[in-house]
């Protein structure tokens, strides 16, 4: 029987994104009826679109930090622990796994609001429609710009993926330090990450500030450099990644030589 | 198979063949279980159904022919020595706990003859 | 072979094992025994390195457990899986980690203890949440099996199968179980080692059938006095 480590990962996975399937749901399910009810009553006030998409934008983006309790603290809580340790995989894998789900949920969340809110958009106003509007922006020289923001927002979006990873690391180290603790493991989780958190912070500000010195120039009002732009958000998001990935790793030493039953 | 846990299992799965041969039940020449399917039936350790067939083995009451099983392989002088051993241990015994409830020799052997003649009287 | 050297476990203040030294001889069925809080279930977590001494070393092998995890089949006393699967997801989820998986055996076995594929580990009874784990670990041809408590709370005639089980698949000198139990009783017939622990010490270990030699008596009987002077 073939047991690659691939097959094992992508097992736990699944089994994290069948856990996380309600909360997918939720989202999937409240952009259909806030959205509908916005078709229903938006033909008055088109611009109020924005109402529905920020406040669901802003639930898929709290759920998958939410979730990262869930799934951690469920294990305990289930005594799916006793499985979940006694399998023959290291912790670099259980928790990677449920990271990655977090991060599925957190991307089908936010597609799902925006796909709902573009489709709303233009079952709202079916002029010009979405193919026109494309012809009629390139037209008029927009596209350029078009493709600059698209490029900008997608940055932005990875910068907020990385953040996200970069909470759920955080949530995750300081859960299973909780776990150390037989007495007060909720309390000690809370101070554990608000510490982590503000520490991590200190550490990283003085990078941002290197990259902001060095971007400075190029982003005041006469010399606005899209390029330059993109620049600051990349390096900021690289080094939001290494934080994660120092985070992560600590999480996972405690989860493989510290964690007890 | 019912054992009494405070004997050695191996001991009785072997007094339990003996007990077979003696009656007639087993005859040379019959195949017994496997070790498998006697454990099975038993409900006992398969380590110990392997001790007690390999001490069978040993004492002259089994072979085991490679791929085909085992089988009773016992000499008819053998036989009689295991009947005669079964035979004396029981009279070992009884005569044990008669003598520890303080019976002596002869009133042993005096209720053996009441209890032989009375037996003999049941049957006609 | 499992040995432990000098171990000591703790809890908070509770001492779980005290200055331990003993050998689980490979290829034998173990039987582990002892009152509660005699440090059983915590031999079992440490061999399969849910926990780690205070002192001293568990070997498994000669390897330390962290490293052994693929040849060990657990269960445990309490319900560990995961309560929204059902039997055959639990099953896959089970044959994806281990590569000593036995696809026949587990088509056998699930209809000898008359457990069905689509049963929800959430909704069935307690005695077939113990058939359920039985059925995981015995479908695979594991080196090593470490039951806690396997009979507990279950009714005779689930124990009969249970036990039946074990009997029909051990793979006797290459497969070790060792099981931690109250019951003594409805073992006595199945184990070739016994290891006695009270408060944390080995309060007498040896050959099943040696001791009943010695002794002249069964091990029922045997843990009774052991732990009369206890008192």
């Amino acid at each position: 029987m073939q047991t690659s480590s691939l097959k094992k990962f992508f097992k736990l996975y699944s089994k994290e994104m069948r856990e996380l399937r309600p909360e997918i749901l939720v989202v999937l399910i409240a952009t259909l009826v806030l959205d509908l009810l916005f078709y229903i009553k938006a033909r008055q006030f088109p611009a109020v679109i924005i109402g529905p998409s920020i406040m669901i934008l802003g639930l898929a983006a709290l759920l998958p930090f939410i979730s990262s309790f869930k799934l951690l603290g469920r294990e305990w809580n289930s005594n799916t622990i006793y499985l979940l340790l006694s399998l023959p995989v290291k912790g670099g894998n259980v928790l990677g796994s449920k990271l990655l789900a977090l991060l599925t949920q957190y991307l089908f969340g936010t597609i799902i609001v925006t796909a709902g809110s573009i489709i709303l958009a233009f079952l709202l106003f079916p002029e010009p429609g979405l193919v026109e509007t494309l012809r009629q922006a390139q037209s008029a020289g927009i596209d350029t710009r078009l493709q600059t923001i698209i490029s900008s927002g997608t940055l932005f979006y990875l910068m907020s993926l990385v953040g996200m990873a970069y909470v759920i690391a955080i949530s995750f180290f300081s859960q299973l330090l909780g776990k150390l603790v037989t007495r007060f493991s909720g309390p000690i989780t809370a101070i554990v990450f608000i510490a982590t958190f503000w520490l991590m912070g200190k550490l990283m500000t003085p990078l941002w500030q290197q990259v902001g010195n060095y971007a400075q120039p190029h982003m005041n009002q006469s010399n606005f450099s899209i390029a330059a732009f993109n620049q600051l958000v990349g390096m900021n998001t690289l080094i939001m990644l290494a934080g994660t990935v120092i985070v992560f790793i600590a999480a996972v030493l405690v989860y493989n030589h510290k964690i007890e039953l | 198979m019912d054992f009494n846990a405070s004997q050695p299992i191996y001991k009785q799965i072997i007094d339990d063949f003996k007990k077979k041969l003696i009656r007639g039940e087993l005859k040379e020449g019959d195949k017994i279980p496997s070790q498998r399917d006697y454990a099975e039936q038993v409900r006992v350790n398969p380590n110990t159904v392997q001790r007690a067939y390999r001490e069978m083995e040993s004492m002259n009451m089994v072979e085991t022919l490679r791929g085909q099983g085992t089988f009773i392989s016992i000499s008819a002088d053998r036989l009689e020595e295991i009947k005669m051993e079964m035979a004396v241990n029981l009279v070992d015994y009884y005569i044990s706990e008669m003598e520890s409830l303080g019976y002596s020799q002869e009133d042993i052997f005096k209720i053996l003859k009441q209890e032989q003649s009375f037996r003999e009287g049941e049957r006609r | 072979m499992i040995e432990f050297k000098d171990v000591s476990k703790k809890f908070g203040s509770t001492i779980a094992l005290n200055d331990v030294s003993l050998v689980f001889p490979r290829g034998k069925i173990i039987g582990l025994f002892g009152p509660n809080g005699a440090g059983k279930s915590t031999s079992i977590k440490l061999i399969m390195g849910l926990n780690r001494p205070d002192r001293g070393e568990v070997r498994v092998d000669g390897e330390n457990p962290q490293n052994k995890k693929q040849d060990m089949a657990y269960l445990p006393e309490i319900d560990h899986l995961y309560p929204w699967m059902n039997i055959a997801q639990a099953a896959d989820f089970t044959r994806t980690f281990y590569a000593d998986w036995d696809e026949t055996k587990y088509r056998e076995l699930i209809k000898f203890l008359n457990l069905q594929e689509n049963m929800k580990i959430a909704k069935i009874s307690k005695g077939q949440r113990a058939k359920t784990k039985l059925l995981l670990t015995v479908s695979r041809r594991a080196p090593y099996l470490l039951m806690d408590e396997p009979l507990s709370g279950i009714d005779i005639l689930t124990r009969e199968e249970i036990i039946n089980t074990l009997i029909r698949d051990y793979r006797e000198g290459e497969q070790t179980i060792i099981i931690s139990t109250h019951e003594i009783a409805e073992v006595e017939s199945l184990v070739d080692e016994v290891i006695f622990l009270d408060k944390g010490k080995v309060k007498l270990s040896g050959n099943a059938e040696d001791l009943r030699v010695e002794r002249n008596m069964s091990l029922v009987e045997l843990m009774k006095e052991a732990f009369r002077d206890a008192n």
